[in-house]
């Protein structure tokens, strides 16, 4: 591998680095990175006349763009530091070999990702090792000597690296924002070291995730993608409206040195929960065979049990990244954390098993006339957290008044 | 069979009798519904659903109902059915058994289930006509059309069909007034035969003739003696108090105690004869309003319609 050019992209905070290796080269370290990431082998094809053109094409010798990588957040403090310094010094800066070793060192860890170019390198693994095509050794062994250009993004965030990788996916047919945000926070999955005790766990680990401190990978990724879009809808059903919120978010990117958003929104929805949990009094409903009073309402099947289960469904983590962009956007608050310090100020002003029976049951009422329920109830929690987190809520920080003020809202709305 | 029955949920799978005896047609599902089974409980319910979503999931139905024109869209994507097609959608699955035991064929069920304002969806964006089911009853109970010719049930199918998706309230009204000119004309056929067998002078015959010959007279003989003991009265008070609030709006005030044969009547003959008058109270009055009633009632005295039986 030849290191060619070094830039710095002042837009998200990181490093450019060029390099000229040969296809053979780049193969011992990009299937490991195809490997790693089971999200991008699942979705992908490469069959079809355009793909037949580009292996023909790859076989002749053309000069393909560019692949462009990313080092991941392997490297911990180390190697952030150097890029910070390579900011700061510009062209004064000397230690760009040890940068370089860097780079080395995570194509051989496959701590690399592919921000674009995964089709690419697709099409060259189905010729080098699924025999798609059905060149002769000769070619292949031709193909393999052919150089190609990588450049490697140093030293980006999470949010910048989702950033990188948006716009320059923008145009050509490309992984949807969800898509990334799966491949980009796939490392989340089996941390034992997310702060707050939080554990992420696959779906198929863990039908349903139990314990407060337990989420499923897909519903954190929903709630990162309901904080960067500002609303609760799951992102299939979005579409146009969706395609813009997330144009706004590119607009609105800026980089900043602190932890990433997904953590801090983890982080904060987790405070919030097992503060509620801790209030709750043990509550858990009771599903009852005949109603009490006449006129009183019998839930068959509760949205949840207990607040447990209740705060470990995706509507509620939805809503809650939806309306923490919201309130920061209206400049209630500065930043996620300070939404999450709110829950050492939670309370019920009334009996807590009263208020949650009710919140049981305004979701039994919005899922008999919801047209599509799931996303009834993503936009009832989000006007739920409002209530709760908004300063100019009647109900603000009361655990027993904002599930109703939350109904009243949604009536009006839908 | 897909339809439009107006504001569903996804937890609205109802069960599809028919009324009165009760037997059990099939069921209909919200395409919200076959998401995640939401509302569809296990056995008969889940059976008839996946044989639905099996049957109702190919290239053809697709290509017809489809929200999406083109394979582009498609292609590589996953998509629950109510991406797929409009979320406002219904779909009805019958027992083949069911139907035949309550003497439903394909045309009945069509008029059957046009009476209760479920409209079949041709194809995605043709002539679509919002339904209007109000699916606030725990089933959909189809009324059958015992009485009517298989021939005028197909015919049925499409004038109710045809006016529902007009956009001129006059070709409306005029095209559910045929169910009346239907009635009418059949009430007519069966009592000018009794005549000859009547012990009539000639002024009685002349009499009767006239009676027969006058259309208000055998809309009053419709009502009094050709619809079933189960029909539904409330609809011609419904049309009769809408026909008369029109005719004060359009300045001829009628009678409160007319008959709602012949306000209905008046109303008619404004429509056929004196168009003008609407245009002189422009804003005054609303057709499309007396529309609405009007097909409640007509498809009442479709439905009931019922020729006495001989002695």
């Amino acid at each position: 591998m030849e290191f060619v050019s070094k830039l710095i992209d002042k837009k998200i905070m990181g490093l450019n680095i060029a390099a000229v290796l040969t296809i053979d080269e780049y193969f011992l370290f990009a299937p490991a990175i195809l490997d790693k990431n089971t999200y991008q082998r699942k979705k992908v094809k490469s069959s079809g006349k355009t793909y037949d053109l580009l292996r023909d094409d790859l076989i002749q010798g053309c000069v393909i763009p560019p692949i462009i990588l990313a080092v991941s957040g392997a490297y911990g403090n180390d190697l952030d530091n150097l890029v910070k310094q390579a900011i700061e010094q510009g062209d004064a800066f000397g230690r760009w070999a040890e940068i370089f070793a860097y780079i080395e060192r995570a194509a051989r860890d496959g701590e690399l990702l592919i921000l674009d170019g995964l089709q690419r390198t697709l099409t060259i693994n189905g010729i080098l090792n699924r025999g798609e095509g059905d060149f002769t050794g000769e070619q292949i062994a031709s193909l393999r000597n052919n150089k190609i250009r990588i450049e490697v993004y140093v030293g980006l965030s999470k949010p910048g690296i989702l950033y990188r990788m948006l716009t320059l996916n923008t145009g050509q047919t490309p992984m949807s924002f969800r898509h990334q945000l799966e491949i980009l926070y796939n490392d989340y999955i089996d941390n034992a070291d997310l702060p707050g005790g939080i554990e992420v766990v696959r779906e198929v680990d863990d039908a349903r995730a139990r314990g407060v401190t337990k989420y499923k990978y897909a519903d954190v990724i929903d709630m990162f993608y309901a904080y960067s879009t500002g609303s609760p809808m799951p992102y299939t059903k979005q579409g146009l409206v969706g395609e813009l919120k997330e144009l706004n978010f590119l607009e609105n990117f800026r980089f900043t040195p602190a932890n990433d958003d997904m953590k801090q929104l983890l982080i904060a929805f987790n405070l919030l929960a097992k503060r509620i949990e801790a209030l709750d009094g043990d509550w858990a409903y009771r599903i009852e065979e005949e109603p009490a009073d006449e006129g009183d309402e019998t839930v068959e099947r509760p949205f949840a049990t207990n607040t447990s289960s209740l705060f470990s469904r995706a509507q509620f983590m939805t809503g809650f990244g939806a309306e923490c962009q919201r309130l920061i956007e209206q400049k209630q608050y500065p930043s996620i954390a300070d939404i999450g310090n709110l829950s050492n100020g939670l309370y019920f002003s009334a009996e807590p098993h009263v208020a949650l029976d009710q919140l049981i049951e305004i979701l039994d009422r919005i899922s008999k006339k919801a047209k599509r329920i799931g996303d009834a109830q993503r936009a009832y929690a989000q006007f739920a957290f409002r209530a709760m987190l908004n300063p100019n809520s009647d109900s603000y920080l009361d655990l027993s008044k904002c599930w109703l003020s939350a109904e009243e809202t949604y009536q009006m709305m839908f | 069979m897909l339809c439009n029955v107006g504001e569903v949920g996804e937890a609205d799978t109802r069960l599809v009798v028919a009324t009165p005896s009760g037997q059990r047609l099939g069921y209909g599902f919200p395409l919200a519904a076959l998401r995640v089974g939401t509302g569809i409980r296990e056995g008969w319910p889940a059976k008839f659903a996946e044989v639905g979503f099996r049957k109702f999931v190919s290239l053809g139905n697709i290509n017809r109902y489809s929200v999406f024109r083109t394979t582009a869209e498609l292609r590589g994507e996953e998509f629950f059915l109510d991406e797929l097609f409009s979320e406002e959608h219904v779909l009805f699955v019958f027992s083949n058994a069911g139907l035949q035991e309550a003497g439903l064929s394909d045309e009945r069920l069509r008029l059957s289930l046009l009476e209760q304002q479920i409209q079949e969806v041709e194809s995605h964006g043709k002539g679509f006509t919002a339904g209007d089911a109000g699916l606030e009853n725990k089933n959909i109970n189809l009324r059958i059309p015992r009485t009517l010719d298989p021939a005028d049930v197909t015919i049925f199918c499409s004038l109710i069909s045809q006016a529902d998706k007009e956009r001129f309230s006059v070709g409306s009204f005029l095209t559910y007034y045929q169910v009346i000119e239907y009635c009418i004309d059949k009430i007519f056929q069966i009592e000018v035969k009794k005549l000859p067998t009547l012990e009539l002078d000639t002024w009685k015959l002349k009499e009767s003739l006239a009676n027969l010959t006058n259309e208000v007279s055998r809309i009053g003989i419709l009502d009094q003696k050709y619809l079933s003991n189960t029909v539904r009265r409330s609809s011609f008070e419904d049309l009769k108090q809408e026909c008369l609030q029109l005719l004060t709006n359009t300045g001829d005030p009628q009678e409160a105690h007319v008959s709602w044969f012949k306000a209905l009547y008046k109303v008619r003959n404004m429509v056929v004869h004196n168009q003008m008058r609407f245009h002189r109270h422009a804003g005054k009055m609303e057709l499309s309003a007396t529309n609405k009633v009007l097909r409640r009632a007509c498809m009442e005295a479709l439905f009931s319609f019922s020729p006495p039986i001989e002695q």
